[in-house]
Order: structure tokens, then sequence, then C-alpha cells
């Protein structure tokens, strides 16, 4: 049996369309937070707290580990057809520490007394996840890219790790 | 929240129109390096940390393969970093057609569709089409 060597592009969108639909409700639940004293029990409050939760367990885990990327690998990916290429995790990944520093920022702001930030960064977090979801632009790989680059990786890209393989030269998911 | 949605729509928008935009380009020749007598070079600037660009080397590939007078060639933009620079190459992928005589004819950035690299071959304009000199 192989060991996989590469992550299907398409796994990491699924699971941005599900985080841009909770961030948008989000938003909408933490737009009302800002004119109000800090309540760490309003629903907007934890549901970004439990957002942020979920990105940093992609962070730490990485997005194959991810229970959206789980779920994508059992139930979604045997129903379609092979991607064209296979891509390395670290972008994604990255994307998911971005999206964690977005959240956890709103969150500790919001504890001090800045409430008008946990909508921010709901809101900031949504657009990154909606271009993901909608159009395929993942703007944390971009960055990513930038940092990758100047021979920048967070310790992500190991040795002997494909960046981008095509179906075909090595087939593994 | 509407406003939201349609900030993050335009956005959206506004990067896949920047993506296989196709800008005819005359007056630069390339480096012999980089042609091929009687073959039209579909020459790919890849980097290797790009998703994109492995998206789209099948694509050229069978252009290549299917056409006889088309040969497919990728280079490394950070490897040959000069070059790049010196063809204003600001993203990765970007594909350039060289014309058998060494001339560059189009430039495409970003992934589209292979029609548009075929048009970009034979001259047809595609609907993401412009026209410079550089």
């Amino acid at each position: 049996m192989s060991t996989p060597k590469g992550i299907d592009p398409r796994g990491p969108r699924f699971g941005a369309s599900i985080t841009a639909v909770a961030l948008l409700v989000g938003v909408w639940l933490t737009i009302g937070l800002a004119s109000q004293p800090v309540n760490m029990e309003a629903p907007g409050y934890v549901l970004i707290v439990v957002i942020s939760a979920m990105f940093l367990w992609g962070v730490l885990g990485g997005v194959t580990n991810h229970p959206y990327g789980l779920f994508f690998a059992k139930f979604i990916r045997p129903q379609l057809k092979a991607p064209e290429y296979l891509e390395s995790p670290a972008g994604p990944t990255f994307s998911q520490g971005v999206g964690f520093v977005v959240t956890i920022t709103g969150v500790l702001l919001y504890i001090a007394g800045v409430t008008v930030a946990l909508p921010v960064a709901a809101a900031a977090a949504f657009v990154a996840a909606f271009l993901n979801a909608a159009f395929g632009y993942c703007l944390g790989c971009e960055i990513y890219l930038l940092f990758a680059r100047r021979g920048i990786t967070f310790g992500l890209e190991k040795p002997g790790t494909p960046r981008t393989i095509r179906i075909g030269d090595e087939h593994s998911i | 929240m509407t406003a939201l949605v349609a900030v993050a729509t335009i956005a959206g928008f506004i990067w896949k129109r920047g993506q296989g935009r196709v800008v005819k380009v005359s007056g630069h020749t390339i480096s012999e390096d980089y042609r091929t007598p009687g073959k039209t070079v579909l020459l790919q600037f890849t980097t290797e940390f790009c998703s994109p660009c492995a998206q789209l080397k099948p694509r050229l590939e069978k252009i290549a393969n299917f056409r006889s007078d088309v040969e497919f060639r990728a280079i490394d933009a950070v490897e040959h970093l000069d070059l790049a620079n010196s063809l204003g190459i600001r993203s990765t992928p970007t594909t350039l057609v060289v014309s058998p005589a060494g001339e560059i004819t189009a430039r495409i950035t970003g992934v589209a569709a292979a029609e548009v690299f075929v048009n970009a071959i034979d001259g047809r304009p595609s609907t993401t089409y412009e026209e410079i000199t550089i």
C-alpha cells in the first residue's frame, strides 16, 4: 500500500464551504454584540470560538486529519471523479493557521472589550473562506507561497514531500 | 450581510477576471534556448509550490501531444529568476506563446481552458483578449 503523498484539492474547498457558511452565521450573530457589553455566553461569541478551535485543529492535525477533511475523504471523495492533480497539504494547512490567527484575534480583542473586533474578524475570515469555496482562490495558500518562495515553510514541507502530483505520475489520495 | 457577500463575490470576480487573461504581445523575442525551429513553443513559467501550475500543465501537454507544430516547455521561475524578471513574469502560472522565430506572440496569465491557448497559438482572439506591445 502506497503512502499518501498529496491531497485532493477539492477537499480543502469543501471544508472552506462549511467554514464560510458557519462564519456567515457568526457574522450575523456577532453584529449585535458590537454595541453591547462583553457577553461570553452569547451564541455568536461561542460560535466564533468554536470556529477558531476548528481552525486550530486544522493547524495542529493538518487538513487531512481535520473533521471536514475526514468527512470529505470518507463520504464525498468516493462519489467524485479522480482529481486532475494532487497538491501538498502545506498551503491549506497554513490557511487554517491564518484563519485561526484572524478569529482568535477577534475573540481576544472582544474579551478585552473591543467588541467590534469579533464581527470584523468573522467578516474577514468569511471573505477568505468564501473566496476559496466559491472561486477556488485560497488566500492563505497565496500567503504561504510568499513565505515558501523564500524558503520559509514553517515545518509544513517535510523533506521529500512533493508539492504537487499529477494523477498518472503517482496516484495516491 | 448582503453587502458582505456582495463584496466577497466582487473580489472573487475581480480575481477570476485576471485568470486566463490573454495578452497579445509584439516586439519581444526570446533567446534561442527557449525556442524550437519549426514549432510554436508554449513556455509555462511555474514554481515548485504552485498548485494551479500543476493543474494547467497537463492541458498544455495535451495540446502539444495533439499538435505536431506545438511544443510544451515548463520553466521554474525561481530557478530562472533573471529570465522571469526580464519578461515581467509576476505570477505563476504564466504561459508565453513563442513563435518558431522566437517572437513572443501572447502571454496567458493563470489557468485557462485549453481552447484559450489554442486560440492564442493560432492568433485567434479569445473573450479575454487585449493587445499590448512590450
